[in-house]
Parts: C-alpha cells; structure tokens; sequence
C-alpha cells in the first residue's frame, strides 16, 4: 500500500483485491477515517456516505469472495461532484436555488460506475453552479481547501473532487468541464484529470453549465488510473443529445507501449509570449517535451492564433449559454444565489445573439487550427495554468476576464485533454500540463500521459495533511 | 432631416437597455460592477469578428440531424 499518500491507487488496489490481498471494507474505512481526520479542515466533501458506503463495501467484498468480480473498479472508493443525479439524494451544485432538488434517477455515469461495482463515498463540493475561475462564497457550503496548502485555492469548479484526490479521501473523483473545470483543479491540486472529446462520456444527468461545452469525466492521481475511470464511463447514450454512437477503443493495454516515434507539438507561445507566465511554469511544461523527447517521440513547436482570441470565444459563449440555462431563476429566485455566482451569470445577459454567433463562427476557425495541428502532430502539449494557485480568500467578481482561460481553447474545439502534473513551484506547490488528443483519441493522449508521469516521478510526493 | 454623421453604438445606453430587459433585479453596486465587467466582454466580443469574413466560415455547433442508425 502507498502509505505515503495514505491510500493506494486504483491500479494497485484493483491489483490487490482481486487477488484477495486487500478487502473493500478495509480500504473504505482507511478513506472514512482520513475524512474524518482531515476535511473538517479541507471540506473536499459536503455530505459523506458512511453507512452506505461501509454496506457497498461489504456487498462488494461478499461478491468478490463468491467469484463474482466485476473488474477493476469493484469495490473502489470513489467522490461525486455534487453536480450529478443521483436517486434518493439532493442534488445542489453547492446553490441555495437547488438545495431542494432530487433527481429521480441517476446521472449516467453514476449508473455506469454503480454497475462496475465502485463505492461512492460522497458528494463533493463545487463552486455554485459550477462556474469557475474564483471560488464562490455564500453559497450553499463554503469551498473546499487546496490539500498543498490551505489558504490556497483549490481551482474550480471541480475543487472537491481535485482536494479529495489529492488528499487520499477516496481513489478517483467525478468531475465536469465546461472552461477547464475539470483540468484547472486537477493542475491546482497535483492530480491527473480528464476531459474526454465531447459526446465520449455522457452529460445526462449533469447538472448543465454550458451546452456547447459541457464535458463529464474522471480525476485521479494517475493517468493509468484515468484511463480505467474513462474505460468505466465512456459510451454512447441516446439520453444525452450530445453523445456520439462511436466504438470506445481499450484505454488500457496500450497504456505502456513506447512513445518513440510520436510526434509531440509543443505549444508554447501560449504561456510565454501571449501570457507572460512564471518561469516555474514554463520550465516545467517545457520539461514535459523534454522529458517525452528523452523517450524517443519527436518534439516540435506549433503556433496558432493567441490565446487572447481563443479566451474571448469562451468569454463570450459561456457566460451566454450559463444565463440561457438560469434566466428564469435568476430573474426571480435572484437573493437565492450567492453574489458571485450571480454576477458572473450575469454576464450572459449582456450578450447579444450577434455576439454570440459570432464567437461560434471564431470557434470554427480557432477549431481548424487545432485540426490542422494534429494532422501533423499526435498530441499537443501546452500548460494548464498560468498563475499559480491564488489566495482562497480572492473574492475579485470578474478574475477571468483579467487571466486569460488556458483551458477553454479545448472546449472550443471539443478535443480530448489530460492534465499531469509537471512540476512544482519553489514553494513546493504542483504545476499542471495539458496533453491534448485527436478528437476520440484519448487511448495516445493517456499512452503520452502514462509514459510522462512514469518517467518523470513527480506523483511520487504527497501533500502534508497534519 | 438625417445626419450626416455615422452611428457610433453606444455601451452605456446598451448596457442599461439590456440589464432592464433581463428583468433581473441587480443592486446598483452590481451594475457598477457588471458596467466595468461589460466593457471588458465587449473587447473580447470584438475580437472574434474578423474583417472580410467569409460567409462559408458558419457557427458552431453544426445542427444537422444523426445519420440513421445501421447506416
């Protein structure tokens, strides 16, 4: 067991219960007890399942032992961002306005992860209605705590599910990605995160954001654990009108084929001419190219357009199709939401439908860019933050109009992305990378991943939680 | 009689005109808050025009229906 992070990871634990070495009882009370010492200080979860956790993990162990093995995720711990259906319990995206809502079915994946046998352990925060950039306050709970340092922010709006990873409350997380929300917590919090193409995992179920961007997936400490999450959920649903009918490939037996020969595309421009980042950043993510031109894939740079004209396509979409979703609660349910949440919804009603349009259009040919990268190049890796992680306490109302997004470029073009960590900053903070994919090519995005983090060792330390 | 002088839009009468047809009651701090906010947004919007854009460049998402199935 890796004592140091207090829990293992999937693949190991997977390893070990198979093969009767490790009981799910026992590893579901090592993730309770880890609750129960530390997120009164994080607040990773708002609502812990103990009792129905302790009886999944009973259930699961008495039907490994009677043969009835479901897989690799049987018997797993695993955190629900509070954004999902989930039968007999509110669902709130952390906002007074849903704090009486319950779905009367499960989100999809959420069924998909109950079918392969994983434990949910509970439901994670968020910021409310998962519209990131800052950490919202009064709201529904207060925000969750980065596991490196506390007085730091954990990057939302998935900021349970990075905390909980990171902090060995339970072995993956769910998470969702409309701007980086997925990808911005898990570069914050030192975890591997995915956001698959759009339409591979599906959204039913998902409390929406943004319709055009909307993505579902799974955070870990490991891409090799990502790529089992993802085998879990991905699939075709016809309940979720953005799901595509295509095969799901395996994720994981080519996790450790050889990157030699891969053609890399470094990014660059994006975190040192168009964002003048620390240089912490641009070490480390030019160290990832590095690292990979070490193993034998063949690294090179791309340009595309700045990054300034991919933020504003997001700026102006996102904010317009959030208002879309929330116009009538907004209009009369308005002291219901918590003042930065409001205002940045807010946002959207101040975008004409020309406006909008417009930044479709823009997103076609910002799209192209990326298509035409990647007929050259198999990935493409750039950083995924730009800034270190900011004081938890920042209440700026409109943080991301002053930093550019680095993550929405990939909701623009719908690619699939992973983020590793990288590196660390001086103060021993993580830093996050994104490789991105051809479009329904997560299997190469998680090899180059797999291959990166193995070699480069940095999963290897551990927040200090005492 | 019609002046000679080209329309300028002007931000401030759109930004009343379209936080009082959002119906939503923002407190005068926040639409203090938003009007700063709003000129940022309309920089960025500006942005993503292009001149001379061809009609051919279309939005996305593309709307057209799933291929029936089996085919």
């Amino acid at each position: 067991m890796d004592v140091d992070r207090g829990v293992p990871t999937i693949v190991e634990a997977a390893r070990q219960i198979k093969a009767g070495m490790l009981s799910p009882v026992a590893l579901v009370e090592t993730c309770l007890e880890r609750i129960e010492k530390y997120d009164s200080t994080i607040n990773a979860f708002h609502t812990v399942f103990i009792d129905e956790a302790r009886k999944a993990a009973k259930q699961a162990e008495k039907e490994i032992e009677s043969g009835n093995y479901r897989g690799p995720l049987h018997g797993i711990p695993v955190g629900l961002k509070d954004v999902f259906y989930l039968k007999g319990y509110k669902t709130t995206s952390n906002s007074r306005v849903m704090e009486d809502f319950e779905a009367d079915e499960d989100a999809a994946v959420v069924t998909r992860l109950r079918d392969a046998g994983a434990i949910f352990m509970g439901q994670l925060n968020t910021y409310e209605f998962t519209f990131g950039g800052r950490p919202t306050f009064n709201a529904l709970y207060p925000p969750a705590r980065n596991p490196w340092d506390i007085a730091r922010s954990t990057g939302g709006s998935s900021s349970g599910s990075g905390a909980a990873v990171a902090a060995g409350f339970c072995l993956a997380a769910l998470g969702s990605d409309a701007g980086g929300s997925i990808r911005t917590p898990s570069a914050f919090c030192g975890v591997a995160g995915m956001k698959a193409t759009f339409g591979r995992v599906s959204a039913f179920g998902d409390l929406p954001l943004s319709f055009s961007f909307d993505c579902v997936g799974p955070m870990t400490w490991t891409s090799e654990d990502s790529a089992l999450m993802l085998q879990a959920l991905a699939g075709y649903d016809e309940r979720d009108p953005g799901s595509v009918e295509t095969s799901v490939p395996d994720y994981v037996t080519p996790l450790n084929d050889s990157v030699r020969g891969l053609k890399v595309g470094m990014l660059r421009h994006f975190y040192t001419t168009d964002y003048d980042a620390p240089t912490e950043i641009v070490d480390a993510i030019d160290g990832v190219g590095e690292t990979l031109k070490g193993l034998g894939a063949i690294v090179g740079e791309i340009n595309v357009s700045p990054l300034i004209d991919w933020h504003a396509v997001g700026r102006v979409i996102l904010p317009a199709e959030a208002y879309a979703i929330h116009e009538e609660n907004l209009q009369n349910r308005w002291e219901e939401f918590g003042p930065l949440a409001r205002n940045r919804m807010m946002l959207g009603s101040l975008v004409r439908a020309v406006d909008y349009i417009q930044a479709q259009r823009r997103r076609t040919e910002l799209l192209e860019e990326i298509e035409s990268a990647l007929a050259e190049y198999d990935v493409i890796i750039t950083t995924a933050m730009l800034t270190p992680q900011p004081p938890l306490d920042d209440k700026a109302p409109f943080p991301f109009l002053d930093v550019p997004m680095i993550a929405v470029p990939f909701n623009l073009t719908l690619h699939p992305v992973q983020t590793v960590r990288a590196g660390f900053f001086d103060d021993g903070m993580p830093i996050g990378a994104q490789i991105v994919g051809r479009n329904w090519d997560e299997a190469t995005v998680l090899q180059v991943a797999h291959a990166f983090e193995k070699e480069a060792g940095f999963l290897k330390r551990f927040p200090d939680l005492s | 009689m019609a002046s000679d002088e080209k329309p300028v839009a002007d931000d401030d009468v759109m930004f009343e005109g379209l936080i009082r047809a959002s119906g939503v009651p923002v407190s005068d701090q926040e639409k203090q808050d938003l009007r700063k906010a709003y000129s940022s947004l309309m920089g960025l919007a500006a942005k993503t025009r292009r001149p001379g854009r061809s009609w051919d460049v279309r939005m996305l998402p593309v709307y057209s229906p799933k291929p029936p199935k089996g085919s």
